[in-house]
């Protein structure tokens, strides 16, 4: 098992070095010069170029290149054109309202959609897995801005039950963490569904009813902790895709996170902070995909560890 | 070496006179349209292993099924009959939480299949102790040491570090010594066990039996043991059932119905053994032609006519009685015209 977590450690650094090379190469070789437009249009041709001497962007792209994984190596991230304070920083500051977001949102994924999933595979073709299907469908299929400014306009403005937007006390949380949180909702409670009907049906469900288990313990232990494998792997699949969705909900709902700093960083074009937080971002994808595949081999025995 | 808690019993001193541990009588099963049982009745003694034969789809897994409470909901049910275990009363029509206190206390059940009947994620020492924790009621530890201990009773080697093993860890034969284990954790009255021995090679299947054999002695329980090898009977069974289309067709002592089988199906059952052919006289194995009939359309008249070579016009017309034959042992039973009364065969 140790040896196995050390393994895939040592896996991550190339995978990091790729992707840092790929969200490099893909913001320097995009149309538009950088330096140009952090200048704004109305700048002189001396002062673009002493902003490109500035950034190093006259140098040629893989000498820019090592110079920015030097930095990286010391944990910068470089510093936004606009703003002038240290990307890396930035990040930080805004990371607990996304963490805040995401996590609750996961929550409300794995906690209801596990249990609908359930409560639908305790009757399959009861009205209860029919009411259960199609909240599903609804949450699979409506894209998350819809949603947002649906739910926004429903319970925000014309019930006036909670607030439209910003960040601050509980209620502010709930409309944001439904908007982001619905479609997992919806694919857990499908997954959930699925794999329990497969896992009911097998043999070692027999047996530990045979046993004189209470059904309780059949379910939620024998039959759970099994179909819990193919759902685990799904959280790490589905994470990437909430940071995601991370993005549009900030800026429907004016949360001050993470997306909503890079999606302003691609409006104002400030390069540095769109590479610091998309590295980021996929560093955060990277690890939490190793964290649940050595969750993965704890859950299932069978997985060889070594 | 200590050999475990359970207490030796004089079993089998005489079965017949003893209380049976189990009654059924009249029992019917079915899914949806098909009557995969359709009026068993039978009962096993302290200390008795009565064994049911007969070949797939004949509905024998869904009798013990049927006494467990295990019919899954969803696909049938057992639709009339009674089945009476000693000491708990009748069983058909408990509810689900009544039936799962008795399940694995009074009666436990040994399947076919030791590969896939344990669960992959939880070790077997784990997987024994729960049955122990939920009917006697004992802490974690204690329960973990019970099941080392009938780890051992059940003959596996090393209990201790067997314990800890998950089951794909074990081999075939291991898994199924777990199951046995786990069916015989709270010394159940009744142990059902559904080919038990199939899935395994011959010398472990030899083993397994002689295991079973070795339980029963030790624990005094009835035992239902279901197979379609008359191999399997011949060696552990005192009393058989021979099953054919959902119906018993002949009942005997296993000594009786082996040296005269009297219906047309057991005879033809006895001769597809190739075992059972003299030396010196090899031919091309005889075996029962067509296939058990559809459940679901069953013609009238007796179920194995169409594939019985005596087969006559009666057959057709009504189905025999299970009755004791006209002429011979009174004990046994048939259901067959050739041995009714008055009939001419």
């Amino acid at each position: 098992m140790l040896d196995y977590a050390i393994y895939r450690i040592a896996v991550l650094l190339p995978t990091l070095l790729a992707v840092s090379l790929a969200v490099f190469l893909v913001l320097h070789l995009v149309p538009g010069d950088p330096a140009r437009n952090a200048a704004g249009p109305d700048a002189e041709e001396e002062d673009i170029a002493l902003i490109r001497e500035h950034y190093g962007l006259d140098q040629p792209l893989w000498k820019q290149y090592g110079t920015y994984l030097v930095r990286l190596s010391q944990g910068d991230l470089g510093e936004s054109f606009r703003s002038r304070r240290p990307v890396l920083d930035e990040i930080m500051r805004r990371l607990p309202a996304t963490m805040e977001l995401a996590g609750f949102a996961m929550l409300l994924a794995v906690l209801v959609g596990v249990g609908m999933g359930v409560a639908a595979s305790m009757k399959p073709n009861s009205w209860v897995d029919d009411a259960i299907g199609a909240l599903s469908a609804f949450g699979i299929s409506v894209p998350v801005f819809f949603l947002g400014l649906l739910l926004m306009l429903l319970f925000a403005a014309r019930l006036q039950w909670l607030p439209p937007s910003g960040r601050g006390s509980w209620a502010n949380l709930v409309l944001p963490v439904v908007t982001l949180g619905l479609p997992y909702v919806a694919t857990f409670a499908r997954v959930t569904r699925s794999t329990m009907l497969e896992v009911l049906s097998e043999d070692y469900i027999r047996t530990a009813r045979a046993k004189g288990l209470m059904r309780r313990t059949v379910i939620w232990r024998h039959a759970l902790i099994n179909a819990a494998i193919p759902l685990v792997t799904l959280l790490g699949v589905y994470f990437g895709r909430l940071l995601g969705g991370a993005v549009i909900v900030e800026t429907i709902f004016a949360w001050p996170g993470l997306g909503r700093y890079m999606v302003d960083g691609i409006i104002q074009r400030d390069l540095q902070v769109v590479q610091g937080c998309i590295l980021f971002f996929a560093t955060a994808i990277v690890v939490v995909n190793l964290v649940v595949d050595l969750l993965y081999s704890v859950l299932d025995p069978r997985i060889a560890r070594g | 070496m200590h050999e475990g808690s359970i207490p030796i019993v004089n079993a089998m001193s005489d079965p017949a006179a003893a209380v049976p541990v189990l009654e059924v009588s009249g029992l019917r099963t079915r899914f949806g349209p098909l009557r995969a049982v359709d009026g068993v009745s039978f009962a096993v003694a302290p200390g008795e292993t009565l064994c049911i034969v007969g070949e797939s789809g004949s509905g024998k897994s869904t009798v013990a099924l049927s006494i467990m409470g295990l019919i899954p909901p969803a696909a049938g049910r057992v639709e009339a009959g009674s089945i009476h275990l000693a000491g708990h009363g009748e069983l058909r029509g408990l509810a689900d939480a009544a039936m799962a206190a008795i399940r694995g206390r009074a009666m436990g059940m040994i399947f076919q299949e030791p590969m896939t009947s344990l669960n992959p994620v939880f070790k077997v020492g784990t997987q024994i102790a729960e049955v122990v924790r939920r009917h006697q009621g004992m802490s974690r530890a204690a329960a973990h040491d019970r099941a080392v201990e009938l780890l051992r009773l059940v003959g596996v080697p090393s209990p201790q570090m067997r314990a800890l093993d998950y089951p794909h860890q074990l081999s075939g034969g291991m898994r199924q010594r777990v199951m046995i284990a786990m069916a015989i954790a709270c010394d159940p009255m009744l142990i059902l066990a559904d080919e038990p021995t199939t899935a395994l090679d011959v010398t472990i299947q030899a083993q397994i039996l002689a295991l079973i054999e070795e339980l029963k002695q030790r624990l005094g329980s009835g035992i239902v043991f279901i197979t379609h090898d008359l191999r399997v009977v011949a060696q552990i069974a005192q009393t058989v059932c021979v099953m054919y289309a959902g119906v018993v067709v002949e009942s005997a002592t296993t000594r009786a119905l082996l040296r005269t089988p009297l219906h047309p199906y057991t005879s033809g059952l006895m001769a597809s053994i190739p075992a059972a052919q003299p030396r010196g006289t090899r031919r091309r194995l005889p075996v029962i032609a067509g296939t058990v009939p559809n459940l679901a359309k069953l013609p009238g008249g007796c179920r194995f006519r169409s594939r019985c070579p005596k087969a006559f016009d009666l057959c057709a017309e009504v189905e025999p009685p299970l009755a004791p034959p006209a002429k011979g042992d009174p004990d046994r039973l048939v259901r067959c015209w050739l041995h009714a009364d008055g009939v001419a065969a």
